[in-house]
């Protein structure tokens, strides 16, 4: 029997658990090479976030409002919706994010 | 099935025609309580054979009892509706909503043809206008936005009309590229499908309700089944013929106050406290088999730790329920072999929901009461069987974006970047409804599928009546996991359209030739019976035939249909076959106080001492549609607040007055009546008045205008805030 779907959203991979409050660097192409350190976005503080590089405090602040007026992020690409999050800046930092929180697909009604 | 003997058929066929009307009169002068205590008798009459020309099988469109009827014609038009009297679960009766729709049927103020908003004026269209012009909004969003256009057309779900309507509007946003269809989760019961679905791997109810005969004890926690699902009763009456002993857990008395041996009253959403408070007594008493318990369950010693704290006397300070009663209720739980637990729709709208349904499951879990006979879990509306993602992994566009939720959905709204939404639903379901109204009304075009001028039609630009139940064709699924079929008994009237048909026919419009070519529902429902291999034993023919509908999961042709638990050895759907009570997103399992509870927030003390609750009486079925029935305003009363008599002791109020019952939001305004059927420091209020009912009974303030916006991760709460009354 198939089984039916989990929402619970998985952590993107394991190291990235282990890498949790270490510094990481990551060289993109000819982009600068970025340091900081990782955070999950659905529990990261406004000053978690702003240690990811490339995050400053205003998108820091707006991103954790985000997720207090709407709820958790489902995925990556939904801070996308936070105003001041390009493409371009999520395709560098998504080494530098986490994503373990819960989201409500599993309605019976 | 040993049950099976004794539910039988029931005695409505004996009730005739002029016995029925006399009864309803008596029903409508006794007021609400008899009525719905009538209710299984009283409204399963069928009229004699010399007044009807023919019958058709059909079933209820709204709650999931989901009553299959027997449909009377007689010159080409409805004349009455009864209960099927071979349905296995309702043995023939209905409640009153599914007999109001012979009249919403024919009702003078139903919308039958496309009305286009120019100006302040409705000009009449015909249903190919609507459609290209549907069809055309929506492609030009995907030309005006080709690199995001996925969240700028959103539907608001539910789909009633049919199983194969909400395929086939799936199909036409998702393979056209639009996730956002928001679930009704979101306001209904989504808290605890989604935890049944952490913790046993499937979000459906894990047993079926004929197994409350096998059981020992059931609890009723918050679920007024004699409101909320008439039919069921009987089967209260059975269990307790059989010996067993239902205990009810609801802050009101209530019609179903009377089926049950014993009625515990915690204060509002403490439901939580009180059951990890029954586990820490298990724990202290040893009346866990720790060995059993460990073997099937994750998370069993994190468990013991989480309950440390909550003793007897922390529970029952919580709670308001006494020390003794809490430890007698926690022994019987402990000392019994089997127990189901029957979860209320309440139980789903608390900001502490979710920890509240881990903990149930919990209990449940630890005392060996998750599977097989007489053991388990029930969910109100907690039956839609699963088995679909084959399906939906198909019938999609490559690049689907992630679905947004509701509140996703409304903070683009309010930001003007939805351009087009299809309001399927009232979107007075939601908290703070005025503020939905606001970001709605934000919308370039929106497209509303109801039947009458509801407060939905003020904010649409098009206008595309739908069907109603008679008129159309197809499955729908029940709290039994049942699978029903629904045959169509009479011609659709006007340019009215089924919701299938409709974004069928949208589909072709707006998916680039990847929408599949259906002609009938029966279509749709073959093609995801053959992509889901869950559904391979549900065939049309046999759900046709039967008089009680199919359970859901039927793998195999060859198979015969299984009811009762989901998980009948002890394996759960989860990825290693255990309960999973670990749930890293929500922490140990504790209780809190809900949002906004007079409890916990220091200004809601001050301003707002009293805490507001809410429920659906058996007259209303949500924000439209029975609301323009004058057979239902007979029996309903607006809006009312009840009260206890200590509640207003020495203010001056008098029963029967006219009050406002306010929030931090707003106020409507509302009859009072004192009752001790209510704990003291509580008010109660119906849910699903509606301010464009012609009807005085159904007519009123929608309350959801005045419900604070609190959420819980995935759903909204409505109860448990705080609230107080002014003289009007
Ligand atoms: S609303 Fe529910 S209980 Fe009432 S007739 Fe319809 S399916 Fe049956």
């Amino acid at each position: 029997m198939d089984r039916v779907k989990i929402t619970r959203l998985l952590l993107t991979s394991l190291w990235l658990l282990f890498v949790l409050t270490i510094s990481v660097a990551v060289s993109a192409g000819d982009e600068e090479k970025l340091t900081g350190k990782t955070a999950n976005i659905n529990t990261a503080d406004v000053e978690d976030l702003t240690q990811v590089p490339l995050i400053t405090r205003d998108l820091a602040e707006r991103i954790v409002e985000y997720r207090e007026e709407v709820g958790d992020f489902q995925v990556l690409e939904e801070l996308l919706q936070v105003d001041g999050f390009t493409y371009k800046l999520l395709e560098r930092l998504r080494p530098f994010l986490l994503l373990e929180g819960l989201g409500g697909d599993d309605c019976t009604c | 099935m040993s049950s099976k003997r004794k539910i039988g058929k029931s005695k409505t066929s004996e009730i005739d025609r002029r016995s029925f009307l006399k009864i309803g009169g008596a029903a409508a002068a006794g007021g609400a309580l008899s009525a719905v205590l009538g209710a299984e008798i009283l409204f399963g009459a069928p009229l004699p054979a010399k007044y009807v020309d023919k019958e058709v099988d059909s079933c209820c469109q709204f709650c999931q009892v989901r009553c299959t009827t027997r449909v009377q014609i007689k010159d080409g038009r409805v004349v009455n509706v009864y209960g099927n009297p071979d349905n296995f679960w309702t043995g023939g009766a209905m409640c009153p909503k599914g007999k109001s729709m012979v009249e919403l049927t024919y009702s003078p103020h139903r919308l039958l043809y496309p009305l286009l908003r120019q100006g302040n004026q409705w000009k009449r269209v015909s249903y190919r206008q609507a459609l290209d012009l549907v069809a055309e909004r929506i492609l030009k969003v995907k030309k005006d936005f080709p690199d995001n256009y996925a969240h700028r057309v959103a539907m608001f779900a539910p789909l009633w009309e049919s199983w194969e309507s909400e395929l086939a509007a799936r199909m036409a946003l998702h393979l056209a590229g639009f996730p956002d269809i928001c679930s009704p989760g979101d306001a209904c019961i989504g808290s605890s499908s989604t935890a049944l679905n952490l913790c046993l791997g499937s979000p459906i109810s894990p047993t079926t309700l004929d197994e409350i005969l096998n059981t020992e004890i059931l609890v009723l926690f918050g679920a007024n089944i004699a409101e909320m699902y008439p039919p069921y009763v009987r089967w209260l009456s059975l269990a307790r013929e059989k010996g067993v002993k239902i205990i009810y857990l609801d802050p009101r008395y209530t019609p179903t106050s009377n089926f049950c041996d014993l009625q515990l009253r915690p204060r509002p959403g403490t439901d939580g406290a009180l059951v990890l408070g029954i586990i820490r007594f298990l724990f202290d008493k040893n009346l866990i088999n720790n060995r059993i318990a460990r073997s099937h369950i994750n998370g069993f010693d994190e468990l013991n730790a989480a309950t440390d704290s909550y003793t007897p006397a922390k529970v029952a300070e919580i709670t308001g329920l006494s020390q003794k009663e809490l430890i007698s209720l926690a022994d019987r739980l402990g000392k019994s072999e089997r127990v189901i637990f029957w979860l209320g729709g309440a139980i789903s709208r608390y900001t502490n929901s979710i920890q509240t349904v881990r903990a149930i499951i919990a209990l449940q879990a630890i005392t060996d009461n998750l599977s097989g006979s007489g053991k388990g879990i029930m969910n109100t509306q907690g039956g839609k069987p699963g088995g679909g993602e084959n399906f939906s992994e198909i019938y999609r566009s490559p690049d689907l974006a992630s679905r947004l939720s509701f509140r996703k959905v409304r903070y683009n709204m309010e930001r003007g970047r939805v351009n087009v939404l299809l309001l399927n639903s009232s979107y007075r379901r939601y908290p703070d409804a005025n503020r939905v109204r606001e970001a709605v009304s934000k919308v370039d075009f929106v497209v509303y599928r109801g039947f009458f001028m509801d407060k939905e039609a003020e904010l649409a630009h098009l206008i595309i009546p739908g069907t109603m139940v008679f008129e159309s064709e197809g499955s729908q699924y029940g709290a039994q996991r049942q699978v029903v079929w629904r045959n169509k008994a009479i011609a659709r009237p006007g340019e009215t359209v089924e919701d299938w048909r409709f974004y069928a026919d949208l589909g072709k419009k707006i998916c680039d030739g990847t929408f599949p070519e259906f002609n009938a529902a029966e279509d749709i429902y073959d093609l995801f019976r053959f992509e889901s291999p869950s559904w391979q034993g549900l065939t049309l023919e046999r759900l046709q035939n039967s008089p009680t509908g199919v359970t859901w999961p039927f793998p195999s042709s060859s198979q015969s249909e299984v009811k009762g638990s989901l998980y009948p050895d002890n394996r759960f759907w989860t990825p290693d076959g255990k309960v999973e009570l670990r749930i890293p997103a929500l922490g140990p399992i504790q209780w809190t106080e809900p949002k906004g509870s007079p409890r916990s927030t220091t200004r809601e003390v001050r301003e707002f001492p009293l805490v507001f609750t809410q429920g659906k009486v058996v007259h209303h079925w949500q924000q439209t549609y029975t609301g323009w029935s004058s057979y239902m305003a007979q029996f309903s009363e607006g809006n009312y607040v009840q009260v206890h008599p200590d509640t207003v002791k020495g203010l001056g109020f008098k029963d029967g007055d006219e009050v406002y019952l306010e929030t931090k939001l707003g106020q409507i305004k509302a009859t009072l009546k004192i009752t001790e059927s209510i704990l003291p420091g509580v008010v109660w209020t119906p849910s699903h008045t509606t301010p464009t009912s012609p009807f005085s009974g159904n007519a009123g303030d929608t309350i959801n205008t005045i419900i604070p916006n609190y959420w819980d991760k995935v759903s909204a709460q409505y109860n448990g805030f705080g609230c107080r009354l002014i003289k009007a």
